[in-house]
Order: C-alpha cells, then structure tokens, then sequence
C-alpha cells in the first residue's frame, strides 16, 4: 500500500494533505491509497482524511497529544510494516522533515525529501527537488522495495476530496516514552491571512528602522493590499515581528503573486524563500544591495517616503 | 588554494639583487605558497573586515573615534596587533608575510586602514624594536590588545620630506629627571584617538631622538582635526608641545640615534602600504565589477562594452602584479629573517638591518603600488559614471582615500630618489656587484647585435622582454653614471627615470616568477602576466628614452638610441584580446579572481 | 562530556552556482564550513565555557579539501577532528550510518549538527543520526543551556516556539540565531596546527548511498529589473503601482 501521514492542526486537515493525496495518485505504484490520522481527538481530521484516500486508518492516542518525532516516527515505521507499505508520504513540514529521516532508517529505506515531484519508473523512483538554497533542481533516484518521500508543500496542487468516504480503522501502536519534554509553547495568532495562502506579501528588513517603522510601513502597505506580512530573520531575531512571519531559509518559503520587500538586503538565505515568487519587488536605499539582483521592478531611496508614497498612491 | 601544509620558504636573496641576477620560481615566494594557517589568518581578517568593518564605514567616516576604537579593541582580541609583537610580551611573533597579508585584508576602508597600519606599524614597531623591558612592560600589552592606540609623530609643518631639519626641542630639566620638550608636530595619524605617542625631537637642537609620550601628559595637546581630501575617518591633527615633561626613562634607544627608528620603521611602513593597496585596489575592483554587471545601457549591461572591460582588465592586472612584487618582497625579507639567532641580545638590531638591506625593495612597493591603486580607483570610478562622483557610491571615496598613498611614508619623489640613489650607493660600496653587470652589458650591446636567447613556455615573449628590461635599464644606468659621475643623485629628473626601469624590472619579474610557478594550472594568471608584462615594457621604454634624450646628443645619443632599439624591439601582444578574456572572468566570478570560469 | 559537531564544507554563499557533468561544478569556488554547522561548533564551545566538562570533536566525511573547513573549526576552538576522507556523494541517511558509527566509538555524549546543509538542502542527517543511535533529537535548536544534568532550551516547531527538556545523550540540530560565532582568533589558528585529524576511509564504515543523483540544472528566472530613482517619492509610487497594475497585473 502507499501510505500518507495526514497533516493537520487545530482539529483539521491541513491544506498539505490534499497535497499528499495527490502525489500519492500520481505516482505510477499499486495503492491502495492509505491515509494515517495520528493525534489526540483527532475525529474530526479522520473523517476528512476519508475524502482523501482509499482507507483511514487513526491512532486517537491522549499520547499523541504534542508532536514528538520519536513517537511520530515509531508510528509510522509500525504501520508501515503491518501494512507491508512500500511508499510512505510525509509533508515535509518542519516537523515532518524531522521525523521522516527516522522512519527511514527504521524502515531501511532510503528518503526522498522535500520533493517537488515523483515518479515511479520502472520500479525505481524518480524525483526533483531543489538544493544549493534554492538555486538549483536536483533529479535524483532511489532504488529499492520501500521509500519514504517528505512532499514539499505547494509543490503539488491539491486533489479534490472525493464525493464518497473511505473506511475509517483504528489502530494499536506501541509507543516509546517521550524523551523530550516541552515545558512550555509560544504560539502566535496574528489574524491576518497567514503567509503561505496570499497573493501578495509585503516584507520588512532592518532597513524599515524599528518596530513602529514596520508596523507604519510594512504592516501598512500590507492593509491597504490586504496581502500577508513577512519578515527576515533579523527582524525576528530582534524581536520586532513574531516567528511566524519569518520567510528565509529557516522561516518559511513561499510563492505568492507578488512579494514587496521593504528594507531588505537580499541575503541568499532569506531569498532562497521567496525567490520563486511571480513578482518580486524591493525598495532599499542601497542601490548595491543584493536583492537588487532578483527583483521585477524596484526603487532605490528611502522606504519612509517612499512606502507612504505608495500607500497614497494606492489609495487614489 | 595551496593544501601545503609545509611553510615555504624562499632562498635567500640580498636586496637589490634582482637587477643583476636571476631567479627561478621556486626562489620566490607567491601568494599561492600561503600555508594553511596564513591561509586562516587571511580568512578571519576578511570575514573581519566584510561583516564589522564594511557596516561601519559611514560611521568611520563621520569621524565617530568610539567606533574605530571599538574595532581597534576587537582586531586586538583577535590578535591581529600581535604579529610582530615578541612571544614573552603576549605577542605571536609571526613572519613577515602574516602581517602583510593582514594588512592586505584589512584595507576595505582607506581611513580604517591608516588607523590601524600607523598603530600596529610605525605606531608599536618603534617600542617593539627599541623599547627597554621597562617600556616594553608598561606599554605593549596595551597597545596589542587595542585598548590603547599608538601614534607616530615626526614630521613638521616645515620639516615633512627633510625629517631631520625637525624644530621640536628637548632639554633635560636641572634634576635631571625630565625632558622638557617644545615644539609642534603636524600630520600626525590617530593623534585624536592615539593614548601613547612616539615623539621625535632633537635634545638642546643637536640629538634626534625619540621619546614615548602619554596621551594626557600636562603640555601635550592635540590639535584639531584636519580637513581632508580623504581618509576623513582617520585621526589627523597637529601636536603642540608646550614645556612638555618626559620622564627620562621615556627616552627611546638612544640619545642622538633617534634616526635611526625613523628609517628603519618607515621600511617597513612602506612595504605595508604596498599591502594595503593590494587590498585598497581588490576590493575597489570587487565594487566597479558589481556595479557595471547591473548597470544597463543601451539595452546591455555595460560589462558588455568594450572600453569598461579594458578598465577591468587593466586593474585586475594591476592587482595581479601588486600582489607578485609584495609577497615576493616580503617572502625575501622573511627569508633573509630566518637565519638570525632570535635569543640573541641585539636580535631587533639585526632584524633592522636586515630589513634594511631591502630599503629599495621597500620604497619600490611604495611608488609603484600607490600609483597603481591610483590608476585603480581612477577606472573604477570613471566606470561608475555619474554615480562614480556621488557620496553614495563607494567609488567616489576610495577614489578620494587613495591619493594620500603617494604623499605619505616617503613622498613618490623621494622614494625614487631612495631607489635608485640607494643601488648607486650599494654598487659604490662594492656591496652590490652592480658595476660588473653594467660593464657586462656595456660590452654586449657595443659590440652589436647578438644572437637572441631563445626562451620557452607561454611566457617565452616576456621572459624574452624581461632579459631586455634589466639590460636596458643597466644600460641606462652606466649611461647615466658616466655623463653625471657623482653628480648624478642631483639629477632628480633622471634619477626618476632610473627608478622607474627598476621597478618594472622588479615587478615584471615578479609577475613572470609568480605565474610559472603555478605551472600552467591557471591560465587566467597567464593572461594577466602577459596583460602586464606589455604595459610594464612600455612604462620602461618610455623613462628608456626620456633618459638618453636628457643624457647625450649627437652622434652619442644617435649610437646609444641604437642600442635602445635594439632592445626594446618587439611584436606587440594582442592586448584587447587579453583584455576581453581577463575582463570576462572577473566579471563572471564578480570580483577579482585567478579562476577561468565563464558565467 | 564527549560533543561531536558534524560538519560540511560547502559553496560560499556569495558564489554563482555552476552545473559541469551533470552535477554542481565546485572547481575554483569558495568552499567554507557550512554556517548552519559553525553554530553547532560555537555552541559546543559555549557549553564548554559556561561549565560543561566536555571535549569537543568536529567529524566531516568528505573529499580532501574538507580539511580545511575541519582546520577551521579546530581554529575556533574545538579539541581535535575526525576526517574520513572519500569523494563518494553519500546522501544523508547513508551518512548517518557513519556519523553514527563514530559516536559510538567515540562515546559520544551530545551530537551537534546544523539544521540545513547549505548544498543539498537536507534537514535529514540530525533525525537520521539519532535514530541510529537510538536517542532523542531536538532540531531547529534556537537556544540552549546545559546545568550539569539536563539540557534545556527552545526550539523550533511548525506552530511556533517550544521550550524543552531532556537528558543526554542526544542529537541537537541548530539554526540561525542560536549564537554568533567566533572569528578564529590568530593563537587559536596557531594553537590548531598542533591538534589532531584522524583520517579514516569510507570502506571502514560499511556505508552504502540509497539515492543517486541523476542530473541538476540551474534555476534562474530572469527578472526584468526595472530599478526607478526613489528621490522623488510620489512620482517613484504612482510609477511603480502602474507598473504592477498595468504591467506585471499582480495588484487590483
């Protein structure tokens, strides 16, 4: 069987699951298409999942209340085996790209990670992703019975869910003791349409000048084109925005229609996040500065005339 | 890069020797013989530099002392102050290639680079080399670790070139345990920063010598901040001493030897300055290569055209060449360096004299490289256009930090009077065996044509113009010798000239020497030698001729222009072609590299 | 306390990505220690400094060259490396399996490794490693701390931010921020001329790639780079908003 791990928060199903059900179908290997719900009253996700794939199989567990990648991973390696799986898809997440690599070696198998397509070919399988930061497509192959792919999210649309359900199973897993202990959880809810689902990003670098420079600015522009706030590492770092606005390497990657970077230098780190996006605008006064290199249109001068200027000018 | 893991070492040559003899490439030492921790210690000085000093530079600039000062303390705890400091007062005692290439790295900002090459060179050298245990106890810990910052103070405001006709007297004070000294002091680097001072004066108006001041000594007052040209964020003032008390243990070496501090440091300062134009005229070419890749014009960015890439090419042959002459130079000092007894009582003494032995080495470095950087900087901001000559573009201020190079450590004039009076001195010495190669040559060329010595490889041609290059200019010499006699070092013009036919030669050679010891492996520095290799003969040819025009007439000038053809005859190279591949590269890589790799 | 920090020569992020022969062409390039490690380094070094009786061991499997970066990271400080030497390209769950095999050997009590690798673009060699070993992992590591018993800490997760707890031994990814590493001072690059490389072979280990590469191409989109002069503010806004408008038709 193929099995996908459903990703999910907050009681639902994550738009990535619908991701996963896709690549799942396209690959060119024998399902049946096996979708695996694991968490803590997680009902509500099993019932969506069954729209996704041939058969739910749930681990409604009080133990897999919190994400742990040990617990994550000896779940999915057991079923995996009960099952005698041999693709197993796993969004590659932050999370997921932690817990994958194990159920890889638990399995023996080799891990195809953070893909943007695969293919099986002639037993084989075939994929591309994306290495040197960003900059460059890799075509890589694995060999073998079993493989485990961490599925880059938006790299594959989303299959629509079917008009009929699947059979829901539950599941009996042996658990290991969770080893580390979370002591405490800052979540951030800033109740602006997040990152990863806008058209239009508008992000702030040091260059913006201090907090109410980026809340004046970028926060803003960000209204006036009801578009999703970003910003770089070092913003985050010093503590102007929270984590979750973090676009980079070690942030998050996006793609929108448009991504206007405000104040930004341009370092190959944060761009290998959002190099991709259709149109990429800057306003830096550094006419040298690097993000110059990647931009569509920009302007070279002081982003607290000239961002005002264009909140004006869109308000016309 | 080179994973020796042996240090190299080059064979032992004495200074001035390489008009009348030959090297081989393994003789040398070149930049690609760096070992693994010089290697390293290149590396932190860069990183240093590109992420705390680059991000600074507007501050430098706005004379913000807090700012260089802070820099000075973290340059300190990475212990690049430390080089030439001896091991037992907490100092690295490194060679002399450490510290060049320090400086080399160093100088992404002109202001900062005078800041930090007056305190670790002429400011602690002094102390280092002269200081007594006392001193040296009190004061150097300090000075290396960049908590205290070191200023020179020698010229006057009518005593720049002619150091000794200083005014600032010093007289013992009746008990006999001060100096009280008078007097005031002009240029001086870091004054506005500096917490010990090296002070030259002359006791009761005959000794010259040198004394170590504290910053807030009661009569010692700094004076306001000059306005210049450029390197504004370097510390300039006057110093006025007005009945200035010195404890007379602050005396340093000795009474009426104090000349000898003044010549022996500026070598090396001269050397160093040829460093940081190396690293001036790098990274200066690094910012011109990224701007023309972006600046479009007439539909093309301007890398495209033709006359910006020859300004590349130019420049990055001028980097090529300076980084062959500096590390040849000072590989040959620390050679000469390696066979003193350092537990030897007068071990700084003889580390002087042997680096005095390179004093035209030294002052070569210096005319020839700041005027390379000044060609550098010229072509950088000439490519900038509008944006070269505006303050927000580094362009215009390096184009500005740049020009002091000539004037300070020696003005271009005296160092070409240093050069070639100091190979005439030598030669008459019977120290250098200069006068049996001028006879050798003289002989050769009067008796006629001969037969062409056949050299090979791909740089065959130049080894050729090389082997030309040193007849000639001992030619000129002899001719010169023989029209003034004596006479001669009161002919600056010509004196000018022979020095500039000495520094080709040198830095000729030490290109060829530099590119065939790489065997082939970059094709690239073959390009650049060649590139150089025509400019140099032609910057010869030209002091070549202007010197026998101003010698001889007549029938003696008629012969002697015989002689000249005779050895500059050649085919020229195809230097637009070379241009174009030496260009293409550099921008390709988008800075200055020796790797042949296209975009 | 025995730290290994795991470590990769990679490009320099400031050099043009190159594709010769079907792979990324390194010839000539910058390579440095990959950032993403040098925290997993400074950290090591750190923990030492604030208490913790530990010696630190860098381990790098890779060509040659990766020595350098090895030498680098004995230049900050840590004790000695371990170099084993191959040209072979493992992907990271065959690498773990070496990794892993050296932590044993070396009873290793903490495993330091960065978050991302700058050239591959794999988060895979931390989790894979611990998971050989048998200990828990903690990845994307934006703080920690050591009290003689426990490592506590924060870390990265898909939601936001985790404070956490564990004991050793472990496997600690990091990323940007944990802290700021140190320039190799001078003493300290001299003092690593003296420290050891163990070089070992690849054949020692056992360790087979379960993933080949076939192919790589550069990806480039070519962008208009329209830049416009910002001094005039308002007529540098009405200019770019018709541009993105009329033009580019990403805004209404």
């Amino acid at each position: 069987m193929i099995l996908l791990v459903v990703p999910h928060a907050e009681g639902r199903i994550a738009k990535a699951a619908y991701e996963l059900a896709a690549a799942a179908r396209n690959i060119g290997r024998a399902g049946p298409v096996t979708a695996l719900v694991l968490g803590s009253g997680v009902a509500a996700v099993a019932a969506q999942a069954a729209r996704i794939a041939d058969q739910v199989l749930v681990a409604d567990l009080p133990e897999l209340a919190e994400f742990d990648a040990e617990l994550w991973s000896s779940a999915v390696a057991q079923i995996a085996q009960e099952g005698e799986a041999h693709t197993i898809f796993i969004a590659a997440s932050r999370d997921g790209r932690a817990y994958s690599p194990r159920v890889a070696v638990k399995l023996d198998a080799p891990l195809l990670e953070d893909v943007l397509s695969v293919h099986d070919r002639g037993g084989a399988l075939v994929a591309e992703r994306l290495s040197f930061l960003n900059r460059v497509t890799e075509t890589i192959e694995a060999q073998g019975s079993v493989a485990v792919v961490s599925v880059k999210p938006g790299a594959f649309d989303a299959a629509p869910p079917a008009s009929q359900a699947a059979e829901q199973y539950d599941v009996d897993l042996e658990l290991p003791p969770r080893r580390v202990a979370i002591t405490g959880k800052e979540k951030e809810d800033t109740g602006r349409i997040a990152l990863s689902e806008a058209d239009v990003v508008v992000a702030g670098g040091r260059g913006v000048g201090s907090p109410e420079g980026f809340t004046q600015l970028i926060v803003g522009l960000a209204d006036q084109l009801g578009a999703a706030v970003g910003a770089t590492r070092a913003v985050v770092d010093a503590g102007w925005r929270p984590y979750s606005e973090q676009v980079g390497q070690t942030g998050k990657t996006v793609q929108p229609k448009a991504y206007i970077a405000v104040g930004i230098s341009g370092a190959v780190q944060h761009v290998s996040g959002m190099g991709k996006s259709g149109c990429i605008v800057a306003i830096n006064k550094d006419r040298d500065a690097p993000i110059f290199h990647v931009t569509d249109y920009g302007i070279v001068g002081d982003v607290q005339q000239i961002v005002p200027a264009l909140i004006a000018e869109l308000r016309k | 890069m080179s994973t020796t893991v042996a240090t190299f070492t080059a064979k032992r040559a004495s200074g001035g020797s390489f008009l009348i003899e030959d090297l081989r490439p393994e003789d040398v030492f070149t930049p690609e013989d760096l070992n693994e921790e010089q290697q390293q210690i290149a590396q932190t000085t860069s990183d240093f530099a590109e992420e705390r000093i680059l991000p600074a530079l507007d501050q430098i600039e706005a004379k913000n002392f807090d700012v260089s000062r802070s820099l000075m303390r973290q340059v300190g705890e990475l212990g690049l102050l430390s080089v030439d400091v001896p091991e037992e007062y907490g100092g690295l005692e490194l060679d002399k290639v450490t510290s060049t290439l320090i400086t080399d790295r160093i100088s992404v900002s002109g202001s900062f680079s005078v800041t930090f090459s007056a305190h670790v060179g002429i400011g602690m050298l002094p102390l280092v080399w002269y200081g007594t245990p006392q001193q040296k106890e009190k004061y150097l810990a300090r000075l290396a670790s960049g908590e205290w910052i070191a200023s020179y103070a020698l010229s006057e405001s009518s005593a720049g070139s002619d150091a000794m006709n200083i005014r600032t007297r010093a007289t013992l004070s009746p008990d006999g345990k001060h100096y009280i000294l008078n007097g005031e002091k002009m240029w001086i680097s870091n004054a506005g920063m500096a917490s010990l001072f090296t002070v030259f004066a002359k006791i009761d108006g005959e000794q010259f010598t040198a004394f170590l001041i504290e910053a807030g000594t009661p009569g010692l007052t700094v004076g306001p901040e000059e306005h210049k040209l450029g390197i504004r964020g370097s510390s300039t003032c006057p110093l006025i001493l007005t009945d200035c008390k010195v404890p007379v243990e602050n005396l340093l070496g000795e009474a009426g030897k104090g000349h000898q501090i003044a010549f022996n440091v500026l070598n090396v300062g001269r050397y160093k300055l040829g460093a940081a134009a190396i690293g001036g005229a790098r990274h200066a070419l690094g910012g011109g290569i990224r701007y023309a890749r972006e600046r479009i014009a007439f539909g093309k960015p301007i890398t495209s055209f033709g006359l910006v890439q020859e300004k590349i090419a130019d420049s990055a042959a001028g980097v090529y060449a300076a980084e062959a002459l500096v590390y040849r130079c000072v590989g040959a000092i620390d050679a000469a360096l390696s066979a003193l007894d350092k537990s030897a009582p007068d071990y700084a003494k003889q580390v002087q004299k042997c680096i005095e032995e390179f004093a035209v080495e030294c002052s070569i470095i210096k005319f020839w490289s700041s005027e390379m950087v000044e060609r550098v900087v010229d072509q950088m901001l000439q490519l900038h256009g509008g944006y070269g000559y505006v303050e927000e573009f580094p362009a215009e201020r390096a184009y500005r930090d740049a020009r002091i190079n000539k004037i300070f450590e020696g003005t271009n004039e005296i160092n070409r009077l240093i050069t070639t009076g100091w190979m005439i001195k030598r030669a008459m010495q019977g120290r250098l065996a200069l006068l049996p190669a001028i006879k050798r040559v003289m002989d050769e060329v009067m008796a006629g044509p001969g037969a062409r010595v056949p050299f090979d490889g791909p740089l065959a041609e130049e080894r050729a113009l090389l082997a030309n290059a040193k007849k000639l200019s001992l030619f000129c010499a002899g001719a010169a010798s023989q029209k003034f006699g004596t006479d001669l070092s009161e002919q600056q013009e010509v004196m000018g000239m022979l020095a500039d036919m000495l520094a080709e030669v040198l830095v000729l050679e030490s290109v060829l020497l530099r590119t065939e010891k790489m065997n082939g492996s970059k094709p690239l520095a073959i390009k650049l030698a060649r590139y150089y290799a025509a400019r140099s003969f032609r910057v010869l040819e030209t002091a070549a001729e202007r010197l026998l025009g101003a010698i001889a007439e007549g029938d003696m000038l008629r012969t002697q222009m015989a002689i000249f053809r005779r050895l500059t005859k050649r085919e020229p190279v195809n230097s637009v072609a070379l241009g174009r591949d030496i260009a293409g590269a550099m921008v390709a890589a988008g800075r200055y590299t020796l790797e042949s790799r296209t975009a | 306390m025995r730290i290994i920090a795991l470590l990769r020569q990679v490009l320099d992020a400031q050099e043009t990505v190159r594709v010769a022969d079907n792979k990324v062409d390194l010839d000539g390039c910058k390579l440095v220690m990959d950032t993403m490690d040098e925290y997993g380094v400074e950290e090591a070094l750190r923990l030492r400094e604030n208490g913790a009786d530990a010696e630190i061991v860098v381990v790098a499997v890779g060509p040659a060259r990766a020595q350098e970066a090895l030498r680098a990271a004995l230049a900050m400080g840590a004790d000695r490396a371990i170099h084993v030497e191959t040209d072979a390209a493992l992907d990271a769950i065959a690498l773990s399996s070496v990794m892993a095999q050296i932590a044993r050997t070396e009873q290793a009590d903490l495993i330091l490794c960065g978050g991302q690798q700058a050239d591959w673009d794999s988060q895979a060699l931390g989790a894979a490693t611990a998971e050989r070993l048998a200990w828990p992992q903690v990845t994307w590591t934006r703080a920690l701390a050591w009290n003689g018993a426990t490592l506590t800490g924060k870390h990265d997760t898909d939601d936001g931010v985790e404070s956490f707890t564990l004991s050793l031994p472990a496997v600690l990814t990091t990323q940007q921020g944990l802290n700021d590493p140190r320039y190799p001072t001078l003493p300290n690059i001299m003092k690593a001329k003296k420290k050891e490389i163990r070089k070992d072979t690849l054949e020692a280990y056992n360790a087979t790639p379960k993933v080949r590469l076939q192919g790589v191409a550069v990806q480039s989109k070519e962008r208009l780079k329209r830049i416009l002069d910002g001094k005039d503010a308002p007529a540098a806004a009405a200019q770019l908003v018709q541009f993105l408008r009329q033009e580019a038709r990403v805004i209404q």
